[in-house]
């Protein structure tokens, strides 16, 4: 492993997860008994560089959301390592590395100062009876970070999202969908995080707005110093504001590598297939369309060998009964599939006949 | 006309349709003069974001706009016979909303899916039995022949009997690509995925062979690879059965690949109409300009994205003027918060509303007064 | 530097009353209640209801609650405006009582002298008594001529003691109606906090409070109600029976609220501003008291306004059947014992007096709660 610990420059690395589980448990019958699990996220390894944004990114049932509330153990993992390179737990000033997975209530509470998160509803993210000082103080008080010039550093915030002073008095429903995003993404740096999360942050906006919302989080990144874990289910959206993706279907994840390279020359059927379904916006584009029969595998029931092997096309007996391990297959560039190597996979400009 | 809109054959044409809605807090006008016509066999794209009034324009078509909507302008339906005759026009809007004439062509020529599956299918039901009911009341089989000179509308028609519906039913489930088509007729909405109930809804309302299917947002909901199968899926239905589809949508990379021709809507008024590679390539009006640029392009990494400033105005304080005015990059001052542009054609087959050409200009002299400062004293 | 700072501010929504939508939940709330007609007429009748009974019945009762008098189960004398010979006068009169004897049952009754008028005065003196507990007074709202001890208003007739039956309601009317709002602040005290604790933390304590509260609803509510007021020692004293009796309302009722409770911190549990809350490491009892519990005070809210009624009902029945509070207490339900054998109806129709009162109390309190309902519903027009 010490090759891949070089090529992903270890010293610049914020988080590296390893072997993360979270099975929820299936339970039937009188006595309740557990009968089976969903395994939403089985065995996915992902890490995030100081300063990047890493793309999480699959269909529905692929376990992105799991995976990345469960970053911060809001679900409690199953299983893996979480190791974060923290610097609110650290006693030194410099940033340590602590394995989340093990930290105390204590210490859990003191790391959520340096993971924050921003969500998906702008709507329900917000507690409607609160004002947006309320809200975005909410962090700072939990932490005992209140201080006389809090009231400055909130509207601070509040510009450097593109709000206006005055609507630190206001209530949620006053907003519009997109400004609730903001007072959202105000919240997550109140108490100057390393790394958000953001769970499928544009999803419930509109286009145009979708557009802003991008650009500003895209803004805050330099501003803030920050690092991004970007869950979705757009392609297009997560490619154009990652560094470099991941993708996950039912549990595990696929594909990692850098977002450009993915795009243009995806190791992995899935991610040939998922690409080549993305409708673009140019009519004149005749995509040779991969098809994929059938629906999403059943994280409850998952297939043998490798989850994918049911609709791919370029399956063979192996894919049906030894599961694929994550592999780096070029710099940086890693792959869940036997035949990664030698399969000659269309990037989106291949699957475009203009 | 063009040799291509001489071979278009209007299905429903839709002339300044009003949709207004009066409030405690004042009138919403959610569709504001909308004009364009659906042909045979072709997909007409709406385009708009949130609150543009794209939902309750296909409403109105159905003559279903909920109270206390009131609806006017003219929306005519052309019913055709089986071998091209005009026989019927009915002008929808006329009809009462609650009458025999109206529910005749709901669902039996005109067919409506949602954006939400679930909510569309009622959980205590099997699906063969959400199928059936709409084979039921639309699917006739004639019982004789008078003649074949006689249109077939004159032919005697009988209603299908249970079995016969059920097995419809189960060759739709079929030809929208559900598996196991005989076994998954008796299951039940909350046992299926979310792509196969969009699939089901779409059989529900294919198994009345519709001239129309109006698709509100059918896809928003669901996963990219089971989207792109639905569009494959509605397609092909459409080559097979020269089926017109009305698809609305807010995905402009969905437009692109299933519409011919689209229709930008704003605030509920129409601003840009055009095929689609037209519209795409030579789009006219600033909004369609802007959100053409705002949305990523995979495989292109841009830097920013372009974005279109300012927010959607309130709906009871609409700015004057030209109502994309506050957010409009080629904003002319004293021009665009003035005047309100009309609806014209300034290029082949090509509709905009805005002030940056001369046809839309209204006449009046007031108009023409700012629109050539020059002439003031 | 990105378009993020060009954003205008929100547009305000101005109504065509010309009125600006406030901004705050609660604002809002009441803007919708005020429309509501039968709403705003229940709160002023309990308004009305609360200034004569609660605080002020000294005032407006013409008799202090314990004055016997030698009308012996009068009949009431209402005020007359037209006498005998016709004449008019807008200050209302009342006629003596004469007492005569039956002659069919031999027993007393009184008649309307109508040869003696009493008129009735305003802020009249009477009987002196200290104004909410403290502020020395004599005036009261109305009565006779206070120079002459013969003349005696009987608004709603007397008992078997003398006791001035009108006065004796208003005086009622403090106590049921204080415990009607004493007994739910403890019922909502008990069932919204172990409703709380119930749905957020599920699991064992979950199971024992909801095994709980469905061991109370096995019991048939009334009954368990009277069996546990009649355990009540009749030794005690009144104010410690008050409280007992409160405590007992409240104890066999909060089960349906632990349950409501549950099921709304069960749903609200899943909020994304919740989940907001828990990332940035809030611990659950601020989840549970700032985010979840407020949540859920509109339904609270309604539920308590709605209880009110059923506590005074209950509380009635009990003193109604001699058990709880018993006399001297004066509560609306001690009062209506005068009314509980046939004899008294028939012979002495006034006792039912307090009927109408109940009545009016518990209606007022419906439409209150049907109106708060429907002005916390954001769905409602």
């Amino acid at each position: 492993m010490s090759d891949n610990d070089v090529k992903s420059k270890k010293y610049d690395l914020l988080l590296d997860v390893k072997g993360l589980k979270k099975y929820f448990p299936i339970t039937g019958g009188l006595m309740r008994k557990v009968v089976g699990y969903v395994k939403a996220v089985d065995d996915v390894n992902f890490f995030v560089r100081e300063g990047e944004t890493l793309g999480l990114v699959g269909e529905s049932g692929c376990g992105k959301t799991t995976a990345g509330r469960a970053v911060l153990r809001i679900y409690e993992p199953t299983d893996g390592e979480i190791r974060f390179r923290s610097r609110a737990l650290s006693s030194t000033g410099k940033a340590e590395w602590v394995n989340i997975r093990e930290l105390d209530k204590e210490q859990l509470k003191i790391v959520r100062q340096d993971i924050s998160m921003i969500f998906q509803d702008p709507i329900g993210s917000l507690n409607p009876r609160m004002t947006v000082y309320d809200i975005i103080t909410e962090p700072l008080v939990i932490h005992n970070k209140m201080a006389p010039d809090t009231e400055d550093y909130v509207i601070n915030l509040l510009e450097r999202v593109g709000l206006r002073p005055e609507h630190i008095r206001r209530y949620p429903h006053e907003f519009s969908g997109g400004q609730r995003q903001r007072i959202g993404i105000a919240r997550s740096l109140a108490l100057n995080p390393q790394l958000i999360i953001c769970d499928e942050p544009v999803s419930a906006l509109d286009v145009s707005v979708q557009a802003q919302t991008l650009n500003l989080i895209n803004d805050l990144k330099a501003d803030f110093n920050l690092a991004y874990i970007f869950v979705a289910h757009d392609l297009s959206v997560v490619q154009h504001i990652s560094d470099r993706v991941a993708v996950m279907y039912v549990g595990r994840v696929m594909e990692m590598a850098d977002s450009l390279e993915l795009y243009e020359k995806p190791l992995h059927p899935y991610t040939e297939a998922l690409m080549s379904s993305v409708p673009r916006p140019d009519p004149r584009m005749q995509k040779e369309r991969i098809i994929m029969e059938g629906d999403v595998a059943d994280p409850g029931n998952p297939p043998p060998g490798c989850l994918f092997h049911p609709r791919c096309r370029y399956v063979q007996e192996r894919c049906k009964v030894e599961v694929p391990e994550l592999r780096e297959i070029k710099p940086d560039h890693f792959a869940a599939c036997h035949f990664a190597e030698v399969l000659d996979l269309k990037g989106v400009a291949d699957l475009a006949a203009a | 006309m063009t040799e291509k809109t001489r071979e278009r054959d209007p299905l429903v044409t839709v002339k300044d349709l009003h949709v207004e809605f009066d409030v405690r807090d004042g009138i919403v006008h959610s569709v504001d003069g909308a004009s364009f016509n659906i042909y045979r066999g072709q997909t007409l794209g709406i385009i708009g974001e949130s609150g543009c009034g794209k939902s309750i324009t296909a409403k109105a078509i159905m003559n279903m706009v909920p109270k206390p909507g009131k609806m006017r302008g003219e929306i005519t339906f052309y019913q055709k016979s089986d071998d091209g005759q005009i026989i019927d026009q009915v002008r929808l809007d006329q009809t009462d909303p609650d009458g025999e004439i109206i529910r005749k062509i709901r669902g039996g020529h005109i067919a409506m899916i949602f954006q939400e599956p679930m909510s569309s299918l009622t959980p205590v039901y099997s699906t063969g039995f959400h199928l059936m009911e709409a084979i039921k009341l639309h699917r006739f089989l004639p019982v004789e022949t008078i003649g074949k000179q006689m249109t077939s509308n004159l032919q005697k028609k009988r209603q299908v009997t249970e079995e016969e519906a059920r097995n419809i039913a189960i060759d739709m489930l079929r030809r929208v690509g559900i598996p196991n088509a005989a076994k998954r007729i008796d299951s039940y909405p909350h046992q299926l995925s979310g792509g196969q109930r969009q699939r089901v809804m779409i059989a529900i309302a294919l198994s009345t062979s519709p001239d129309l299917l109006i698709a509100d947002e059918p896809t928003t909901a669901l996963d990219v690879s089971i989207e792109a199968q639905i569009l494959d899926l509605m397609r092909d239905l459409q080559k097979n059965d020269n089926m017109a589809i009305m698809f609305i949508t807010h995905n402009l990379g969905v437009i692109a690949e299933i519409a011919n021709e689209v229709v930008v809507m704003y605030m509920g008024k129409e601003v840009e109409r055009a095929t689609t590679i037209e519209l795409f390539e030579n789009p006219k009006h600033p909004y369609t300009t802007a959100l053409l640029g705002s949305i990523p392009n995979i495989g292109e990494k841009k830097s920013e994205l372009k974005t279109i400033a300012g927010m959607v105005p309130s709906p009871f304080n609409l700015p004057s003027g030209c109502v994309f005015h506050p957010r409009c990059p080629a904003f002319m001052p004293g021009k665009c918060d003035r005047v309100n542009p009309n609806y014209a054609e300034v290029a082949e087959d090509h509709w905009a509303r805005c002030l940056l050409y001369d046809g839309c200009w209204p006449e009046t002299a007031e108009a023409q007064a700012i629109k050539n400062p020059a002439v003031a004293d | 530097m990105s378009e993020a700072a060009a954003i205008p501010d929100v547009v305000p929504v101005v109504s065509k009353d010309k009125k600006k939508v406030s901004q705050n939940y609660w604002s809002l709330v009441w803007w919708k209640f005020r429309r509501n007609r039968l709403a705003v007429i229940g709160a002023i009748i309990l308004l009305i209801y609360y200034i004569t009974c609660i605080f002020f019945a000294e005032f407006f009762a013409p008799y202090p609650k314990e004055l016997e008098s030698d009308y012996l189960e009068a009949r009431p004398t209402y005020f007359q405006f037209r006498d005998e010979a016709g004449n008019f006068s807008l200050r209302p009169f009342v006629y003596r009582l004469e007492e005569k004897i039956d002659v069919a049952t031999r027993s007393r009754v009184y008649e309307y002298d109508k040869t003696v008028k009493y008129p009735i005065y305003f802020f009249v003196k009477g009987e002196p008594y200290k104004l909410l507990g403290f502020i020395p007074a004599d005036r009261h709202f109305f009565g006779t001529d206070p120079a002459n001890p013969d003349a005696k208003v009987f608004l709603m007739g007397t008992d078997k003691l003398g006791r001035d039956q009108f006065s004796r309601i208003l005086y009622g009317g403090r106590i049921s109606l204080f415990i009607g709002l004493f007994s739910v602040a403890v019922f909502l005290f008990i069932g919204v906090t172990l409703g709380a604790i119930s749905g957020y933390y599920g699991g064992a304590t979950d199971i024992i409070v909801m095994r709980i509260t469905e061991l109370l609803s096995a019991f048939p509510q009334e009954p368990l109600f009277l069996a546990l007021g009649a355990a009540v020692p009749v030794a005690w004293p009144s104010t410690r029976v008050f409280f007992i009796v409160t405590i007992l309302l409240a104890l066999v009722q909060w089960g349906g609220l632990a349950r409501q409770v549950r099921g709304l911190v069960l749903s609200g549990r899943e909020e994304q501003y919740v989940l907001a809350a828990q990332s940035f490491g809030a611990s659950d009892r601020r989840i549970i008291f700032n985010h979840l519990i407020p949540a859920t005070m509109s339904h609270v809210i309604v539920i308590a306004t709605l209880k009110i009624p059923q506590m005074i009902l209950l509380e009635t029945a009990l003193s109604f059947l001699g058990l709880g509070l018993v006399p001297p207490t004066v509560s609306w339900g001690t009062l209506l014992q005068n009314a509980n054998t046939v004899r008294a109806i028939s012979f002495a129709p006034w006792y039912l007096f307090a009927v109408p009162f109940i009545l009016l109390s518990i209606m007022a309190y419906n439409m209150l709660g049907d109106g708060l309902r429907d002005a916390m519903d954001p769905y409602s027009k």
